[in-house]
């Protein structure tokens, strides 16, 4: 019986030793395979920071102009275009739902929204099909509010046909 | 236990390389917990350690130090000749480890290529 005891205690401690000793160098070994590309995100993660910083305070400058410029003239512009999904769907899809219906509406940017049609932004995007990864996306335009900053309801259905 | 002179010399040189791999890979290990970029902080660590790895390959530098002194008042010129080439063979493997991390640089840029 206590040789049994012991051997079973040997057995957990080899285990135990070889899982611990496994798990230390898989750590390392596959660190130091994936070091280089971690590093070469995080100089691309700081690059485009740098790029997203230098943009956000050339825009805001670019911003205040068009505030006193339209001002001045009396009439005011479209600034921004927020889209709001309806829709419960993962991050990774509102993120290029959102991008490509921006990318429609994009060409009303800087226009005086006395001149932006409504109807036409809802004819833009209403029953739109989008393919993205295997899927299809059915857009359906809610509501639409139009001030300095074009607001944008969208319900969102997944593989319509 | 008294080992030989070459003996010797070999534990100093790989001493001092294990102490600068292992530290360094787990420095990396630590720097993707910490959200840092792994491989610098290898490269920074392996170059930042490597007095430490020829000072414990040598075993603490308190003995060098007391052999390089007898040696000096004595007049025993071998044992200081042992100690510097000690100090020397350390400072090779300690070097040679700080290459080995470099080479997983090299590999990593011919792996992405």
């Amino acid at each position: 019986m206590d040789k049994i005891k012991r051997g079973m205690t040997n057995f957990f401690l080899s285990l135990a030793a070889g899982v611990i000793i496994g798990a230390l160098a898989g750590a390392a070994g596959f660190n130091a395979l994936v070091s280089y590309k971690v590093d070469e995100y995080h100089q691309r993660i700081k690059h485009l920071e740098a790029v997203v910083e230098d943009k956000e305070a050339r825009l805001k400058k670019l911003e205040e102009s068009i505030k006193e410029f339209s001002k001045s003239k009396g009439s005011y512009m479209l600034t921004n275009i927020e889209v709001i999904l309806i829709y419960e769907g993962d991050d990774l899809e509102k993120t290029t739902l959102e991008k490509n219906i921006k990318a429609k509406l994009d060409h009303l940017l800087g226009r005086e929204v006395k001149s932006i049609d409504i109807e036409t932004v809802e004819q833009v995007i209403d029953n739109r099909i989008f393919k993205s990864d295997g899927k299809e996306f059915k857009l359906k335009v809610d509501k639409i509010l139009l001030d300095e900053v074009l607001k944008i309801w969208v319900n969102v259905d997944i593989n319509a046909k | 236990m008294t080992v030989p002179f070459f003996s010797n010399v070999i534990y100093s040189f790989l001493i001092a390389l294990g102490v600068i791999v292992g530290a360094s890979l787990f420095a990396g290990v630590a720097a993707l917990i910490n959200n840092h970029p792994p491989l610098k902080t290898m490269l920074d660590f392996s170059d930042s350690i490597k007095i430490w790895a020829v000072a414990v390959a040598l075993g603490g530098t308190f003995s060098s130090f007391q052999i390089l002194e007898q040696g000096l008042l004595k007049g025993e010129i071998r044992s200081i000749g042992k100690q510097a080439i000690y100090v020397l063979v350390a400072l090779l493997g300690a070097n040679s480890g700080c290459n080995i991390i470099r080479l997983i640089q090299r590999c990593g840029q011919l792996w992405i290529k």
